[in-house]
């Protein structure tokens, strides 16, 4: 165990490097990004580090940090992570660099952009590795506010400021059930006030459910299960809580819609596999059918959606969507390969998705439009794009040796598993239709990203675009991480599968 | 006579500048503001480490080194103790967010206003402190008499008289109301002492003279306790503005000069509030048995919140607005009061709740002054493009809304936690109550961040920056400074209110 | 309930005691409280006011009297004499108030001071 303190450093230093830009005078623009891409360049460096430093094949919680915080009411600073956690907090500063770096080219208010991220940063990290629930709250909120600023001030006029208060109302709405629930946990988990623990590893083992059984109230655990759930399904989001995501991914701008599909969203479905089969096992296994019904829904639901949207960058939001619902799938399956197939879906949607939508910004860049009939052989003037823009379709719809595929491969397993019982595990889910339904999914996505791919890049040219300028260097540079990534894990995802697998062993225990 | 520090300090600010007033007029009141603000600073240093030194000596100790004519009617322990400092703290950022108004809006009597101010916040003081009918009841009179005197100050502004004569005569008569109730409770059980009546209410001990009346039951259900206690309950209803007793507040709030209203807003609020923690929780609250006003309390908490931030959401006047708000907020602390089963947990949820709430509220209308000493409006299109014009206020602002709606790591988030704890405790039960109040807080996002969309994405029409007062900008920058730096400082924070509340638990 | 109005008027034939002091009170309030609500001028509605205090008076002085040991226990008059001199204390600032608003606005019509509404 490292006694540098590594991950409150990760988590810290994007919140100094913010306080420092600060104090950079507004007129030097170049100085306050310059800072702000080394502050996140060093926190990815950091990210490194602590993964590099731990071991492979632990369940357990790594790098653990505890310090006593709130004695009185039983808050902790408890920081730690494991191998679900872990990626997710590397995936963090990569993304967040990514963006930033294509921020380059913003000119308006560049001081507050920067320290928005900044702060995003540390809020998000805060949230992937925090193991008191209260601390974890708070990194929670804290994240929204950053976010309602980026879509409202930097986000497309008019429709953004809708979309950004729409964006706070609604997750809001979820994390306050989520207290409400985190609060009667806490009550539950001991007989006095010094007694009772935020602390995530305490909570499970002591089983606040069965406290509140013993004190009569049936329904409440079940109750709780779902105040937890709506508010990690607003952010994964899941069907039906999903509306607020098409509006806030097309208002917001480019990199705030790289951070908030590739990262904001991964903050739900990590709380899912963390906190519901730990906190709640039986009612997690009643609930199971459930949610997985809501998740095969929103694989569904989203793909369709998306293939009716004429606007490019909507399309994207909604395959999220249904890129999301497998993530929700494999957890709701319980089985190891299921919750396994989630977090490297996540990790693959957080790479694929970000290169999606920074595509989509680049194009918007150019043309100024996301209607995608208005465009149409593309292809022949900016090759660079198009070979791109392929790769990366590729990788979403799931093609072989890339990361897509594997995920979703693995959480089909586990659904299957959880179907059918195979492989001794529980049958949760109880039928095999949930995979066969799911694999329906896949042959959308992969329908509706050809089709754009042929409507915006193929066919005639469209005379508007004859002057269109291939990728800039920095364009390129901010893209060849993702698809670095993505064909690197598609080929080669033992090692990510092993270093997950342990941790999704010790979650999966719970409900098998 | 020690521990009566800050009373004293109160009662000499006071007199002090109703002195003062006889030789200053316009900038030099500025700057006796700006020496009553020190005073009040040094005053509350002092006074929290008196608080620090009461709680290490506990109650009896204490008791011991305050004379017994003064220890009949003033109480000492440390909740009072904590609750006069307070009102020590709130009469110095009054004093600063008013530098300004009396420099430079207020024409005549300057150093009145100060005075003012000064007395209210020795109202407050009294009002934590008493534990005697009569005295509790003068020192409410004291908070609301300067308060109608403070919201009439403009002399020739209609506005500002109508709101005076609105707060005066509503303020009358709901304090006649509440007198009635006491009046019924002295007749019952021949005492005003609130120890006395506390035993006779709670034990059933009712006087002779209840028998006399024809009173045949003697217990916390008789009818005419009942009466006495729901007058007592409408009377302080008026004050902390609960629904359906919250038609002046509006009113009041926009007429008043503003930094009046930023004062009525936390004053008033925080004395009812404790005048309803002496005689609702602490007294009238039987420990066995049904408490005679918990139902019907129970009932106006729901609708207060909900009301207040419905409505709200309409304004477009920010006092208006803010009005509506701070009767959400008291639905809010109603919450911890109804959930006073909650033993260890109602009390501290309230002491915090009152100090974010003084915070985050004192902090939000020290901006709306800054800004309207300089364009002369609260209309919320003033706003437009304030964050180009002048960041600090505009980024004061958004800490202040989230605080306020309850967003984390502000202290108004440590207020809401602690209220939803004592409302889900297991003897409490209140789950539609907690959830209820979770769905206010999301509303009141709306209209909080309604005021930060004008702010940061509406361009205006004026663009030249706004250079900020200096007492409203060092008003602002210290409870935004109180506002952030209280969850780090949470766990003294605890340690301290439940600490006062165990001393309470003895009284 | 302890009282019933049968028990309450049937006792007020018997010599003057506490009940029909605390009946008078409660009359005396009633009256006031009506004013209050049904006055338009404010100086009327002040005048209600005291009505309303003078009631609070009577019902604490009653108490006292016919309370046992009113030599001894002296709060009720205490209590009396302090809401005495608060209604003193009212009466002057409502009325300086009533009077400034006078002054800029020609009435004193509660009804016509409705500047502030919403």
């Amino acid at each position: 165990m490292a006694e540098f303190p590594i991950l409150s450093a990760l988590v810290f230093l994007p919140l100094i490097g913010a306080v420092v830009v600060l104090f950079i005078p507004r007129e030097r623009a170049d100085a306050v990004k310059s800072a702000s891409l080394a502050t996140v360049a060093a926190s990815l460096g950091l990210a490194a580090m602590a993964w590099a430093s731990m071991g492979l094949g632990t369940a357990g919680m790594q790098l653990e940090e505890k310090a006593s915080w709130i004695p009185q009411i039983g808050i902790s600073y408890h920081l730690g992570v494991d191998g679900i956690s872990m990626p997710l907090v590397f995936l963090t500063p990569l993304v967040t660099l990514l963006a930033l770096m294509y921020s380059w080219i913003v000119e308006d208010r560049v001081k507050e952009y920067f320290v928005f991220f900044l702060i995003l940063q540390s809020a998000m990290t805060g949230v992937f590795v925090a193991l008191d629930m209260f601390l974890f709250y708070i990194f929670w909120e804290v994240s929204l506010v950053p976010m309602y600023f980026l879509i409202g001030v930097w986000g497309h006029k008019p429709r953004c400021e809708y979309a950004a208060i729409k964006f706070f109302l609604y997750t809001l709405a979820g994390s306050v059930l989520m207290l409400l629930a985190l609060i009667a946990c806490w009550w539950y988990s001991g007989p006095t006030l010094g007694q009772r623990t935020f602390d995530l590893l305490e909570l499970a083992e002591r089983q606040p459910t069965l406290g509140m059984s013993a004190a009569g109230l049936a329904t409440l655990p079940m109750l709780c299960f779902w105040g937890f759930f709506i508010g990690f399904a607003i952010k994964v989001p899941c069907f039906p809580f999903h509306t607020w995501l098409p509006d806030a991914h097309v208002e917001a701008p480019t990199a705030g819609s790289v951070v908030l599909a590739g990262l904001l969203l991964k903050l739900g479905g990590y709380a899912m596999i963390r906190i519901l089969p730990t906190l709640f096992p039986t009612q997690f296994k009643e609930a199971a059918v459930t949610v997985g019904i809501l998740a095969l829904i929103s694989i569904i639901y989203g793909s369709l959606v998306a293939m009716a949207q004429p606007n490019l960058k909507k399309l994207i939001a909604y395959s999220s969507i249904g890129h999301m619902g497998f993530v929700t799938l494999g957890i709701a399956s319980g089985t190891v390969e299921g919750i396994q197939g989630a977090v490297f879906q996540m990790f693959s949607h957080g790479l694929l998705t970000s290169a999606l939508f920074l595509l989509a910004g680049i194009l918007y860049e150019r043309a100024h439009t996301y209607e995608i009939d208005r465009y149409g052989g593309l292809g022949q003037i900016v090759p660079v794009y198009c070979g791109i823009f392929v790769f990366i379709a590729m990788g979403s719809l799931g093609l072989p040796s890339m990361s897509g595929f594997v995920a979703e491969l693995w959480v089909l397993i586990g659904t299957y598993n959880a179907g059918t019982g195979v492989g001794g595990s529980t049958a949760l889910l109880g039928t095999p239709w949930f995979a066969y339904l799911a694999v329906g999914g896949i042959l959308l996505a992969a329908a509706y990203l050809l089709w754009t791919v042929q409507r915006v890049l193929m066919g005639d040219l469209k005379p508007d675009w004859a002057a269109m300028k291939d990728m800039t260097r920095l364009e390129v540079a901010c893209l060849a991480p993702l698809m670095a990534g993505t064909l690197w894990l598609g080929c080669y995802p033992g090692p990510l599968l092993a270093f997950i697998l342990p941790s999704a062993k010790a979650i999966s225990q719970w409900v098998i | 006579m020690l521990f009566l520090f800050p009373e004293l300090i109160l009662c000499g600010l006071g007199l002090g500048a109703t002195v003062a007033a006889l030789f200053c007029r316009g900038r030099g009141a500025g700057r006796w503001a700006l020496y009553g603000f020190f005073v009040c600073l040094a005053g509350v240093v002092t006074g929290l480490c008196l608080l620090a030194y009461a709680i290490d000596l506990g109650p009896e100790a204490t008791g011991q080194l305050t004379p017994e004519f003064i220890a009949r009617t003033f109480a000492v322990d440390p909740l009072s103790l904590f609750f006069s400092t307070l009102a020590l703290a709130v009469c110095g950022l009054a004093m600063l967010f008013s530098m300004e108004f009396v420099e430079e809006v207020l024409e005549e009597h300057p150093a009145e206003f100060l005075a003012l101010i000064a007395f209210a916040s020795l109202g407050i003081a009294c009002v934590a402190r008493s534990r005697d009918l009569i005295t509790l009841f003068f020192s409410l009179e004291l908070v609301s008499i300067s308060g109608y005197l403070l919201s009439g100050m403009l002399r020739r502004e209609p506005r500002s008289l109508e709101a005076a004569l609105k707060y005066f005569l509503i303020g009358a008569v709901s304090s006649a109301i509440m007198l009635f109730g006491m009046s019924l409770i002295y007749g019952l059980t021949g005492a005003t002492d609130l120890r006395v009546l506390r035993d006779a209410v709670g034990e059933g001990h009712l006087h002779a003279v209840g028998q006399l009346a024809g009173v045949r039951m003697v217990s916390s259900q008789d009818p005419m306790v009942i009466t006495g206690i729901l007058c007592i309950v409408v009377g302080l209803g008026f004050k902390i503005a609960m629904v359906p007793f919250h038609m002046w507040c509006p009113d009041v709030y926009e007429g008043a000069p503003t930094p009046a209203t930023a004062f009525l807003s936390v004053g008033p609020k925080a004395a009812g509030f404790v005048a309803i923690v002496r005689l609702l929780m602490l007294t009238f609250a039987p420990s066995s048995g049904p408490v005679p006003w918990a139902q019907p309390v129970l009932w106006l908490c729901a609708l207060t919140m909900t009301l207040g931030n419905v409505v709200a959401c309409r304004q477009t006047n920010l006092k208006r607005m803010l009005a509506y708000s701070s009767i959400a907020h008291s639905g809010y602390i109603l919450i911890a009061v109804v959930s006073l089963g909650s033993a260890d947990l109602a009390l501290p949820a309230i002491v915090m709740y009152l100090i974010a709430y003084v915070l985050m509220n004192v902090g939000a209308f020290s901006v709306v002054i800054a800004l309207s000493n300089i364009e002369g409006r609260e209309d919320i299109h003033a706003y437009n493009g304030l964050s180009k014009r002048s960041p600090y206020l505009a980024y004061a602002w958004v800490i202040f809304a989230m605080s306020l709606a309850g967003v984390p790591p502000t202290a108004g988030f440590l207020g809401k936690l602690y209220v939803f704890m004592a409302a889900l405790d297991d003897r409490v039960r209140l789950y539609w109550l907690a959830v209820v109040g979770v769905a206010n807080a999301v509303i009141s996002v709306w209209y909080y961040f309604r005021v930060a969309r004008h702010m940061f994405f509406v361009e205006g029409v004026r663009t030249e920056p706004i250079r900020v007062g200096r007492g409203a900008g060092w008003a602002i920058g210290l409870s935004l400074a109180g506002t952030l730096v209280l969850v780090p400082l949470f766990p003294w924070l605890i340690s301290f209110a439940t600490s006062a509340a165990q001393v309470l638990g003895a009284w | 309930m302890g009282f019933m109005l049968g028990d309450i008027l049937e006792s007020l034939g018997q010599p003057v005691g506490l009940r029909h002091c605390l009946v008078f009170a409660a009359l005396l309030f009633a009256v006031g409280l009506y004013g209050v609500l049904t006055r338009r001028n404010a100086i009327g509605i002040l005048m209600a006011l005291e009505l309303m205090l003078n009631a609070v008076n009577a019902n604490l002085v009653a108490f006292w009297r016919y309370g046992p040991g009113p030599r001894e226990a002296l709060n009720g008059q205490v209590f009396a004499v302090f809401v005495i001199t608060m209604a003193a204390a009212e009466a002057a600032v409502g009325l300086a108030i009533i009077l400034a608003l006078f002054r800029l606005r020609r009435t004193v019509n509660a009804d016509e001071v409705n500047l502030l509404k919403g």
